[in-house]
């Protein structure tokens, strides 16, 4: 609709152009979908459904397993707590004063020097998916819960540290600075000058992740590190179709339970989510069997010499970086054509998912008309709801699972599996976005007799587009990363080199195969910034 | 299209328990031009968005061309709001877009769904929209952004999108309340000229009855949701003006 | 610091929450003497444990203390569980006891008879008409677990030497890994691959357990022999203990019905002794191959 309409063109066909040659790339096969075979082995799954395990014994193991996710997802939180705070206070520039003459050159450097180290390490812990690490912990603690907590703690305390830091970086520095100069120590400092700035939106988007954390630790166990994952991981390799169903219906509704809870946990004062989560881990503490004295135990700290040894001479033949940067590839265009695909889907369809569009309208108690097909909507309204919800609340890697079931092992698998999750979450984004979208120009629109398409393209549209692209953008962002993760359970990409890697105990191709993709990642992560920035400043 | 002939018999909108208005009957012939006058909140746009049809009545009934507008289906509620119009302080600019989307906006209500979505990437009716924007003094502004044009800009907009829908009833709401008066005294000529040209039908609310007399042909003073006079505006007398303003709940 | 009247009921909430977590917190107690055996899990899990019963009980009677199996989901995990004594003793494969040789002092003790010429089976889907190994090139292809010998390593070895198949690259894309040699034959009977290659010995168990849809899933090829299973304990366990432990499995005897069925459950006649360099060849293949770097 805009006036220079040549430069929407232009980037449109960019867009489809570069998702055509993913696709090409990536060598996407929908149409295994449609295989015969492939058919029928998913329709034994669906079976499964018609008559799941509800026997009592697997059904006591179901909840003691679910019980598991939710206390290694919690005591996980806690721990990543304990990482991102310490990083994030190295890895920020804590105000001072300019100039400030206590601090001699060799100071500052050293502080810089930390800072940038902190900086490193956060973005290693938080580039490297969950599932990597806890197969790597599983290594070297053993099956259980523990390798799911450390690498909850990990990756997360990654997550949480840059916001914390980039939290305390854009607080006013101002109470710092008067803090500085009465002569306060750096603990002082932080404690009097900064932590009360910003504690607030430290506990909220430490309850954000909280969810995160818990609902990922459900499917942590595929790789043997406790919880839900566990047992659709067995039932999947058995062919136990009505174990499999129970199994995932534990973990549909434990997602469920989750994100209710979880609306409600945000409107209450956020004391008491804190209250909670000190409570759970607690009680996780003792009720899960963590490896703590592991940690310092002769033989993890020669494992983890190992693995970081592998870091001083990482593989670096020609040929393996070579298949490296194409694995590397590979994953990214899995994510784009996921990303897209789904995108398209959620454009199309999250509208007709909201009521303002169809069924309320914007107008506030405006005759509606006669008419029983004012209530046909409600015919597509209802599936696509619930499609959204349960697309949404099975981890892609469930899906990944599932349709390798339907379509085999393989890149294809791992994009569906991605798309589809990738829609339900787009899907819900988007719906959010147009509720909060200004309501006065679709209004006006309905107004003047306008229909649903009429005030979706002219009316909200306009004015949201740049948050939905930017959305969108993240998505990708995370998408790389969950492809990575999705060829640990054989769907192709680099996270099936990396399984090899760690399950061989290969750590030289094991550490030049994360810098490889550490790298790609940092570079799609600034891009990504640089360009949600434009897009959002419009 | 003739403008619809409207007939409000025993009209009354309730807000929870407050009576925005009560019991009005109303005729309003196909090319009538009227001012709607009246204190603030005194049913002045209650009254402007149920002849729109954007708004239930709570008791009482409103005849479009002899058709209540509570029988109706969704479908002859759609197209009576597309033979209306209205123009306001400026709200109704869609932001982000194009003056010339804007104007379009005004159309695309007619258009079957594909056209709505081809006009994301094409460019539909150039002529017809400068055409328009020409008539209400925007040549030069099509492809300017219309969220960041001035007040009385914005009204011509409005205008301008009212004629590219054909609306056979222009409704004003206070358009000039936040314009300058030689910026509104223009817009209002504007809105009289262009619905004369069309035998379109104008409802103007306003305070300032001074500008729109020259205008309209009738006068109707609304005062606490109740009609307080109804007729032709050469014959009220500035008592009555006085009365009207005075006697308001809300200034007791 | 941060407090106010009004959070006080909280922060005493948030006390009170925490007294009741510790005190519904519970004690972890293993007697210390317990002799703690695992295996890599080349079957599924419930299979295994039934596999592993007797052998515990028989182990508890004759070393005279507790014994305890650990099941373990990853071959990796019972390699490093061994070598971070966690572990005393682990029924590994070729592969993995190398793979431990190489991360801790460890010895190999008994082997069952079988396990000195032990074989892998290839099997097909009947579907697909393969009636030849070098027919696999173009085909979906499925191995057990990566660090399986006789499901990954020791198929793949003769695949090269003996076909001149690379299975990274002349398969339908790359080979799909099962994770385990029963669910290898499940998803050969499923069509999902076309073929693959498992351990022998649990390919006769489940065709003999009538596991097997024969009219689906059919041989194709068997390897040569070569060497893999062993009982395999940590360096540091004393001599006495590593010896009554092996004397425990030398001693059964198929004469006796009770040791005969423990042995039949391990498809074994009898356990021979074990020895280093019985897995150099292994050793050697694995590098040659990539597999151990």
């Amino acid at each position: 609709m805009n006036a220079p309409s040549s430069r929407t063109a232009v980037r449109s066909a960019s867009v489809a152009f570069l998702l055509l040659i993913a696709i090409w790339h990536s060598g996407f096969a929908a149409t295994l979908l449609w295989d015969s075979e492939g058919l029928a082995s998913f329709g034994d799954v669906l079976a499964g459904f018609g008559s799941p395990d509800f026997s009592g014994s697997f059904l006591s193991r179901i909840k003691t397993l679910a019980i598991e996710s939710f206390l290694i997802g919690v005591l996980g939180t806690a721990l990543a707590l304990l990482v991102a705070s310490f990083l994030a206070i190295a890895a920020a520039e804590i105000p001072g004063l300019e100039d400030d003459p206590a601090h001699s050159p060799s100071r500052v450097f050293t502080r810089h020097l930390l800072r940038v180290c902190a900086r490193g390490i956060l973005t290693f812990f938080r580039s490297i998916p969950e599932i990597i690490w806890a197969y790597l912990f599983v290594r070297i603690f053993g099956l259980g819960p523990g390798p799911a907590v450390f690498a909850i703690g990990i990756t997360f305390g990654g997550i949480i540290g840059k916001l914390f830091a980039e939290l305390i970086e854009a607080a006013d520095p101002a109470p710092a600075r008067h803090l500085r100069a009465t002569g306060a120590g750096s603990v002082a400092v932080f404690v009097y000058g900064v932590l009360p700035l910003v504690r607030r939106q430290w506990v909220a988007y430490t309850i954000f992740r909280l969810e995160c954390a818990i609902r990922s630790a459900s499917i942590l166990g595929v790789v043997g590190a406790g919880g839900l994952g566990q047992e659709i991981d067995l039932s999947m390799r058995y062919f136990q179709y009505d174990k499999l169903a129970t199994a995932l219906l534990a973990v549909f509704a434990y997602v469920v339970v989750l994100e209710i809870a979880g609306i409600y946990l945000r409107k209450i004062r956020p004391a008491w989510p804190v209250a909670c989560l000190v409570f759970a881990s607690i009680l996780a503490l003792f009720h899960l069997d963590i490896p703590w004295h592991e940690l310092t135990s002769a033989e993890s700290l020669k494992q983890a010499k190992a693995f970081l040894s592998g870091f001083a001479h990482p593989t670096t033949t020609w040929p393996f970086i070579k298949n490296a940067l194409h694995l590397v590839l590979l994953t990214v265009s899995m994510a784009w054509v996921a990303t897209i695909i789904a995108a398209v889907l959620a454009f199309v369809l999250a509208p007709m998912a909201a009521t303002t569009f169809t069924v309320r309208g914007y107008l506030v108690d405006a005759p509606r008309g006669r008419g029983w097909f004012q209530w046909a909507f409600l015919l597509v309204l209802v599936p696509l709801r619930l499609t959204l919800q349960v697309t949404r609340a099975l981890p892609e890697l469930v899906w990944a699972l599932l349709f390798i079931v339907w379509v085999g092992p393989g890149v294809t698998a791992g994009i569906l599996a991605l798309t589809v999750h990738t829609f339900g979450i787009l899907g819900r984004l988007y719906s959010d976005v147009f509720e909060e979208a200004e309501p006065a120009p679709a209004r006006t629109l309905e107004a003047s007799g306008a229909g649903p398409l009429a005030r979706y393209l002219c009316g909200v549209l306009p004015q949201v587009m740049p948050r939905m692209l930017a959305f969108t953008l993240f998505r990708f962002e995370v998408n790389v990363r969950a492809a990575a993760m999705l060829g640990f359970v054989g769907a192709g990409g680099l996270g099936d080199a990396l399984h090899t890697a760690i399950s061989l105990f290969h750590m030289n191709d094991l550490a030049a195969l994360l810098l490889v993709s550490l790298a790609v990642i940092v570079i799609i992560d600034s891009i990504g910034d640089w360009l949600r920035m434009r897009l959002i400043r419009g | 299209m003739l403008a619809p002939k409207l007939v409000l018999s025993g009209v009354s909108r309730r807000w929870g328990s407050r009576e925005a208005l009560r019991d009005v009957n109303l005729s309003i012939e196909p090319g009538e031009r009227i001012a709607l006058i009246g204190p603030s909140g005194s049913g002045k746009t209650t009254l402007l968005r149920l002849l729109m049809a954007t708004l239930k009545t709570s008791s009482g009934s409103i005849a479009v061309d002899g058709r209540a507008i509570g029988q109706m289906t969704p479908r002859e509620i759609r197209n009576h709001r597309l033979r209306c119009a209205l123009v306001d302080q400026g709200a109704q600019i869609l932001p982000k877009l194009s003056v010339h989307a804007n104007v379009i906006a005004g159309s695309v209500a007619t258009w079957p769904w594909w056209r709505t979505l081809a006009s994301t990437v094409l460019q539909f009716d150039k002529e017809k929209v400068a055409a328009l924007l020409d008539d209400v003094g925007l040549a030069d502004r099509q492809w300017d952004r219309a969220d960041e044009l001035s007040g009385g800009q914005r009204q011509r907009v409005s205008i301008a999108r009212a004629l590219a829908g054909n609306a056979q009833l222009l409704l004003a709401d206070e358009p000039t309340a936040a314009l300058d008066p030689t910026t509104s005294a223009d817009v209002i000529k504007l809105m009289g000229r262009v619905t004369k040209e069309r035998n379109a039908t104008l409802v103007i609310s306003t305070h300032r009855v001074s500008q729109v007399l020259g205008e309209v042909d009738r006068l109707i003073g609304v005062r606490d949701g109740e009609i307080f006079f109804d007729q032709a505006s050469d014959k009220t007398s500035d008592d009555e003006l006085q009365a009207l303003y005075e006697g308001s709940r809300e200034r007791a | 610091m941060f407090s106010t009247k009004r959070q006080l009921p909280q922060r005493v909430a948030i006390f009170l929450l925490s007294v009741l977590a510790f005190a519904c917190g519970k004690g972890d107690s293993t007697p210390d003497n317990t002799i703690r055996v695992t295996g890599i899990p080349d079957e599924n899990p419930t299979e295994l444990a039934r596999e592993f019963e007797p052998m515990v009980k028989l182990l508890e009677a004759k070393l005279g203390v507790p014994v305890k199996y650990i099941p373990l989901t990853d071959y990796g995990a019972a390699v490093q569980a061994l070598a971070a004594g966690k572990v005393d003793f682990a029924w590994l494969g070729g592969f993995t006891h190398v793979q431990a040789r190489n991360q801790a002092k460890v010895v190999p003790l008994v082997m069952r008879d079988i396990d000195r010429k032990f074989h892998s089976v290839f099997i097909v889907n009947s579907n697909r008409g393969i009636t030849d190994v070098t027919m696999l090139k173009g085909k979906k292809f499925a191995f057990g677990s990566k660090s399986s010998t006789s499901g990954h390593l020791m198929p793949r070895h003769y695949l090269l030497s003996e076909h001149k198949i690379d299975p990274d690259k002349d398969f339908d894309g790359s080979p799909v890994f099962s994770g385990a040699h029963d669910a290898t034959v499940k998803i050969v009977e499923s069509g999902k691959v076309a073929a693959g290659a498992l351990n022998k010995q649990v390919w006769l168990r489940m065709v003999a357990e009538g596991k097997v849809d024969s009219s689906k899933v059919s041989v194709l090829w068997e390897t040569p022999a070569y060497v893999d299973y062993v009982w395999t304990a940590r360096a540091d366990i004393d001599k006495a203990t590593r010896e009554t432990f092996s004397k425990t499995f030398l001693g059964l005897d198929s004469a006796n019905p009770e040791d005969k069925k423990i042995l039949e459950h391990m498809g074994a006649k009898s356990y021979v002794l074990a020895s280093p360099s019985d897995f150099d060849a292994i050793e050697e293949v694995a590098k040659a191959i990539g597999m151990l770097k």
